[in-house]
């Protein structure tokens, strides 16, 4: 039974993500749930995960699947999910070596900040090439959470560009390695009541590739115990593959529960009516 | 309207269709390239920012086939050195790439220029983009104007003698196409500045026609009555009024007739304290 989020992205089958890329930003609210959420429909759909985070361990992210009904380590230990820890590892550690992907957390670590992405990126490269190796006829899916923490890490907003169109290039194009079998979840954060110009900027160069945005954001009239927040989808349509609606967009509040999130209409929250 | 008058091709150099996030630029190019495949003999689309088969999705075959498409973002990410028409961009490479063509008879799009941007220092994008632009017939380029400041900005328009600046973009009302609004601001080559705001609706087939804003029709609307469909009345009838006008307020006494003198009429309280001795007694006037 699809959740109430599925139904929301009018997810019909395992596939509909496949191709895509998906962009879940957050704005005085905590969209990480969404994180949780696509992490437990990945595995739940049979898909190759490589996780890639700045912001959790595995643990973290182990303990809130299991919530919400996949276990992260029994997939990992089959070699369906590859976790990349640049939390611990940053800066610093064991270097990559290539066969340790697909077997273990992969410690990511680099000498000097101008090669960090590059070395993200082929650490990247290799875990998804390894998955699919052992599984070619899987769809792979790359989630980075959160690109936007590397910008106060010093570097570049043409630097976190750059490295997640090679991301989309790998995953999502049918030139890429993946031939169009994957798709890439990104995260980025930009809080709009402090201007953050490299925030803006990075969340805007990732809305112009994207086929799916996500945006969360906490209620204008403040806190509730009932409505966490306000949720937005949009499809975008960046080719423009038909005179039709490019965008078409949804608007929804939520509440978040142990195990879900239920989604609303506008001011319809139970507490409400 | 200005719109329609660019898409035929008529005094077009070179045009920059300026989009964000709100609004997507892509729409009008392809409409551009569907009207100008009458007009130019030679349309050459160079593609920095997708794959070609993305691109192309959509458009008509024949359209396809009349026009050629360099696609530099599949050269640049494949890492083909030999020919890396983004990392290579250049008003030399894009000459090479049209090939035989007469340049005067040569249509060129850029998809887009934020893209080069990423790639190449401003002042080289600017020099490239002004020097094709006086070589080939007609130039048409895609900014996306949230990823670039203001003095960014302000230097590519120096460069466009037409911009078309999106502003809003929704489905039409029943769906089946795309409509908008836009500024633009058109340098004619008598040197005189035009500039308008429009609206645009594009349907099947990128079909683009354009309106300028003054002449949309303005609906004079009727003040409703407010008190048209109450279930209660909040007039008076005439005797209402009539009673109301002759309603005594208190306090307000009886007009008398005018004596010599003013006089005041003082209704004491019962806790006044009236002294009736003159307060000038001592004076000896």
């Amino acid at each position: 039974m699809p959740t109430e989020l599925e139904s929301l992205l009018d997810k019909k089958n395992d596939n509909d993500f496949v191709g895509k890329m998906i962009v879940v930003s957050d704005s005085n609210a905590d969209g990480s749930f969404l994180i949780h959420h696509f992490i437990s429909q990945v595995t739940r759909d049979g898909h190759l995960l490589c996780l890639v985070s700045f912001t959790h361990n595995f643990v973290h992210y182990n303990t809130t699947g299991t919530k919400l009904g996949s276990n992260l380590l029994r997939h990992q230990q089959t070699g369906k999910v590859v976790f990349v820890d640049c939390l611990t590892n940053l800066f610093g550690g064991k270097e990559v070596l290539a066969d340790e992907c697909a077997s273990d957390h992969v410690a990511f670590s680099t000498a000097s900040n101008s090669s960090l992405l590059t070395d993200l990126y082929h650490t990247i490269y290799l875990c998804v090439k390894e998955l699919m190796k052992n599984y070619p006829a899987l769809p792979v899916c790359l989630v980075v959470d959160d690109c936007s923490l590397l910008l106060s890490l010093g570097l570049k907003v043409q630097e976190l560009v750059n490295f997640f169109h090679l991301c989309h290039f790998l995953l999502c194009t049918s030139v890429g390695y993946c031939k169009k079998s994957g798709y890439f979840i990104l995260t980025v954060h930009n809080d709009q009541n402090c201007y953050d110009e490299d925030e803006q900027l990075l969340k805007a160069h990732t809305l112009h590739t994207c086929d799916i945005h996500l945006h969360v954001e906490g209620l204008s009239t403040g806190y509730s115990q009932e409505v966490h927040g306000e949720l937005i989808v949009e499809w975008r349509n960046p080719e423009q593959s038909s005179s039709k609606a490019a965008l078409s967009r949804k608007h929804m509040q939520f509440r978040l529960s142990e195990k879900c999130v239920h989604l609303f209409a506008k001011g319809m929250s139970d507490a409400v009516l | 309207s200005l719109l329609d008058s660019l898409l035929t091709g008529e005094d077009v150099r070179a045009v920059s269709v300026q989009d964000s996030t709100h609004s997507n630029g892509r729409l009008l190019l392809k409409c551009f390239l569907t009207h100008w495949v009458e007009r130019y003999p030679s349309i050459h689309v160079f593609l920095y920012d997708m794959e070609e088969h993305r691109w192309t999705n959509g458009l008509a075959q024949g359209i396809r086939e009349r026009m050629v498409l360099h696609c530099g973002y599949s050269q640049h990410w494949c890492g083909e050195k030999d020919s890396d028409l983004l990392k290579d961009f250049s008003v030399q490479k894009c000459v090479e790439a049209v090939g035989h063509a007469p340049l005067q008879e040569v249509a060129i799009i850029i998809d887009s220029v934020s893209t080069l941007l990423l790639h190449h220092t401003l002042s080289h994008v600017i020099r490239s983009l002004k020097l094709l632009g006086s070589k080939v017939a007609s130039l048409l380029y895609l900014v996306h104007s949230d990823l670039h400041d203001s003095h960014v900005m302000a230097e590519l328009n120096h460069v466009t003698f037409t911009r078309i600046l999106l502003k809003s973009q929704e489905p039409t009302d029943n769906c089946t196409g795309q409509r908008g609004s836009c500024s633009l601001v058109h340098c004619k080559k008598s040197g005189r500045v035009v500039k308008k705001d429009e609206v645009y609706e594009v349907s099947e087939g990128y079909q683009l026609s354009g309106r300028e804003v003054d002449m949309i029709p303005i609906v004079a609307t009727r003040r409703q009555d407010p008190a048209a469909n109450l279930t209660f009345s909040v007039s008076l009838t005439s005797k209402e009024k009539s009673d109301r006008a002759k309603t005594v307020l208190p306090y307000v006494r009886p007009q008398q007739p005018a004596s010599s003198g003013g006089q005041i009429h003082y209704q004491p309280d019962q806790s006044d304290d009236i002294d009736h001795s003159d307060p000038d007694d001592d004076l000896d006037i």
